[in-house]
């Protein structure tokens, strides 16, 4: 009888417990209840929490940057989560669906900031009120017009802007081979690709197997042949089937048939595969990257600990392959907002505002992870590169950025996936119109 | 009075089952009941508002290429998978049951794959399956068969047979497990009386030890054909998909359309097939199952 009792009530306290515990994560910082203006205090003795997720900063970067600011806000603690690109938007996407989600998160313009804007706290206001009027011209201009969501309300601030695209290269590589110039044309860099090749070594690691990556391509390399003209197509005024993209998607072909990208480029991913099994295991002389890498060769960065770890390197742009010259194109890399269910609204815009106005910024800028967004920033550690060609590099990666020719990151994210497809059918061999074809059929059916 | 007890000890079990009902009603049921609705909207994935539009999401998918080619992929998948996955775990059960030399050790060897995290197995095989660096191609390579030193993951000729082999790879071992176990039910004494009439190792195979095993392989089928429509995670890891849609699965395309594209509604729809379709194939099977057994 008494074995019997102990059992109703196992059975019954499992039960319970499992409904409370079904139950009793939906009140957790979401709802959407927190007061619009967001006034939870942020000082008053107690350490108030703040959750913040991102691509960036790194983990590096995000060290030194939440020590400062958690210095400078002694009554903020704050936690932060970084994952890769993609973790990240998994992670963020099903929690900001559940209602819950990081008080500051990452942003990439673009696609990502327009599914996102109806969930982030309008950052117009609370800037106008905080820095007063006229504050965005104290922001790169680009950088302010890319934060903002298709219907025109600001609902992030840039942190700093990357471009594409861009060659990493192993100096040390050049000089063993005796190469002084870096390429500037196609057949230049096909020169240059054959000595290396001569010398046992591939010559340029690409990871094609990333669409992202693939669509970078496809947005510089079609403005070598129309510039701008891509992003007429992202609108809708231009068809895909254009002979500009016909153009573009043979350069594309030819860098495959023409071996410039190492044997297998499409079942490899920029990261980690390309970069670390490729170019810092120094058994590629070039990498296609972005302007992010820059800063690669700083203490404490990417570099350090791997095989080209005494190589001198530098960076170039895109060799031109079309009839215009190449040129960059660049877009706020990160981006940062404010998760409009937060209930930590008022310290979370104090460490927005550090980043993107304060003493972070610098921080940040000095890491070279992308062009600083707050006009005036310098970088200040460009004494610290061990090679003068790494230093070098961040002038030349400044200077095409700010000489851009678009933007880097188009508004729809199924449009991306179509162009990145369609990118690697051609480049497995596809015919060119066929592949233009079906990008159309996803352009037409979007709802702009 | 007796009907009363079996009321009463009927409501007991109930009871005793509750927690397991909780649990499958939130985790489960609720899950499948949500992707139905949300197939039937408009929904990011994000928003609080989700947008009423019928059957549009599913025309938007029976009219894509896309979901058609990961229809096919996945058939293609699945058929490699099941059989040879099996094949091979009866065939190593087989073996290791003779009881060779070491044949603990090598019952452990081919398990570990299956008890090893997928993101390590897919991790390993992108550096062994490199086109220019990966072991595989440096041995054929060192073997003078440059020829078959292809692109494993980045040809869209070949990824959909690599991403197959990875996964057979990985889950050979449960196979040979599951068969094992079956084997060990068999009594010797049919073995040795074969073996006096003559039968030979392959007549043995297939006349006593694959009828025998029967229920094992109906067992391993079903496994297999949810399984394979599940598989995600190594396809993901591997190939993401492609080059192109040459590797795409039911599953890469839920993730794409989901997460990729902020299409949680067409995510949902798609999902929805591979629900009915898992469902329509593990009835059909067991029914087949079942009508041998009865036939034996």
């Amino acid at each position: 009888m008494r074995t019997k009792k102990w059992q109703w009530a196992l059975t019954g306290v499992v039960a319970a417990s499992l409904v409370v515990s079904a139950c009793g994560n939906s009140n957790n910082n979401a709802g959407g209840e927190s007061s619009p203006s967001g006034t939870a205090p942020a000082s008053g003795g107690k350490q108030e929490t703040i959750t913040f997720w991102s691509w960036v900063p790194t983990d590096i970067q995000s060290k030194k940057v939440i020590e400062a600011f958690e210095a400078a806000n002694p009554d903020i603690k704050v936690e932060y989560w970084r994952g890769e690109q993609t973790d990240f938007q998994k992670k963020l996407q099903v929690a900001i669906g559940a209602g819950e989600g990081p008080d500051l998160m990452g942003m990439q313009v673009g696609g990502m900031l327009n599914q996102y804007a109806n969930m982030l706290e309008p950052i117009q206001p609370l800037a106008d009120e905080k820095w007063g009027a006229g504050w965005e011209e104290k922001f790169v201009p680009s950088s302010i017009d890319q934060v903002k969501s298709k219907d025109g309300s600001m609902v992030a601030l840039p942190l700093n802007l990357t471009g594409q695209e861009f060659v990493l290269y192993n100096k040390a590589i050049f000089d063993k081979v005796g190469i002084t110039e870096v390429p500037k044309t196609y057949e230049e860099w096909k020169q240059v690709n054959a000595k290396i090749s001569e010398a046992g070594i591939v010559p340029v690691a690409m990871g094609a197997k990333d669409t992202w990556h693939d669509v970078d391509m496809f947005v510089a390399l079609s403005n070598q042949f129309a510039p701008g003209q891509v992003y007429e197509a992202e609108q809708g005024k231009v068809p895909f089937t254009d002979q500009a993209f016909v153009d573009t998607m043979n350069a594309w072909k030819q860098l495959f048939t023409d071996k410039v990208f190492q044997d297998g480029a499409l079942g490899l991913s920029t990261y980690p595969d390309a970069r670390d099994q490729y170019f810092y295991s120094g058994k590629a002389a070039m990498f296609l990257t972005g302007s992010w890498h820059v800063g690669f060769g700083l203490p404490g960065g990417e570099k350090e600990g791997t095989a080209i770890e005494n190589d001198a390197t530098g960076m170039f742009l895109l060799p031109q392959i079309g009839p215009n010259p190449s040129k960059a194109v660049a877009s706020v890399d990160t981006a940062l907002a404010i998760n409009k269910n937060s209930e930590h609204k008022e310290a979370a815009w104090k460490l927005l505002e550090f980043l993107t106005m304060g003493e972070g910024q610098q921080i940040m800028a000095d890491f070279i992870q992308g062009s600083p967004s707050k006009i005036g920033v310098e970088v200040q550690t460009l004494d610290q590169f061990k090679f003068d060609s790494e230093k070098e590099a961040v002038g030349v990666v400044n200077q095409e950025i700010a000489g851009a020719i678009g933007k880097r990151l188009l508004d729809y994210p199924e449009l991306n996936n179509a162009i990145g497809i369609a990118m690697q059918d051609v480049a497995a061999g596809k015919d060119v119109e066929a592949a233009l074809k079906e990008v159309q059929k996803v352009s037409e059916g979007i709802a702009r | 009075m007796s009907g009363s007890r079996s009321v009463l000890s009927g409501g007991k079990a109930y009871l005793y089952i509750l927690p397991i009902l909780i649990l499958s009603g939130i985790f489960l049921y609720y899950s499948i009941g949500f992707t139905v609705y949300t197939s039937f909207h408009q929904w990011n994935g994000i928003d609080s508002q989700m947008k009423y539009i019928g059957f549009d999401n599913y025309k938007k998918l029976f009219d894509d290429t896309t979901y058609h080619i990961a229809l096919k992929n996945n058939l293609i998948f699945l058929v490699c998978t099941v059989f040879i996955q099996a094949a091979l775990g009866l065939l190593l059960a087989v073996l290791l049951r003779a009881k060779l030399f070491g044949n603990n050790f090598f019952k452990s060897v081919f398990f570990i794959p299956v008890v090893m995290a997928p993101v390590i197995i897919a991790a390993i095989f992108r550096i062994i399956m490199d086109t220019n660096f990966g072991s595989l191609n440096e041995t054929l390579r060192a073997l003078h068969l440059d020829f078959l030193a292809v692109s494993w993951l980045g040809d869209p000729k070949y990824a959909l047979m690599s991403v197959i082999i990875v996964n057979i790879f990985q889950w050979m071992g449960f196979s040979m497990t599951m068969y094992y176990s079956g084997l060990l039910a068999i009594p010797d004494e049919i073995y040795e009386s074969a073996k006096m009439d003559g039968s030979g190792f392959w007549r043995t195979l297939f006349r006593i030890t694959v009828p025998l095993v029967g229920g094992t392989t109906s067992t391993l089928v079903v496994l297999g054909i949810v399984g394979s429509l599940k598989t995600f995670d190594i396809v993901a890891l591997l190939t993401g998909g492609g080059p192109g849609r040459s590797t795409e699965f039911l599953t890469t395309y839920v993730y794409k359309k989901a997460i990729d594209e902020f299409n949680g509604g067409m995510s949902a729809a798609a999902g929805v097939t591979i629900l009915v379709i898992a469902v329509v194939l593990a009835v059909v099977q067991l029914r087949l199952g079942n009508r041998q057994q009865n036939n034996h």
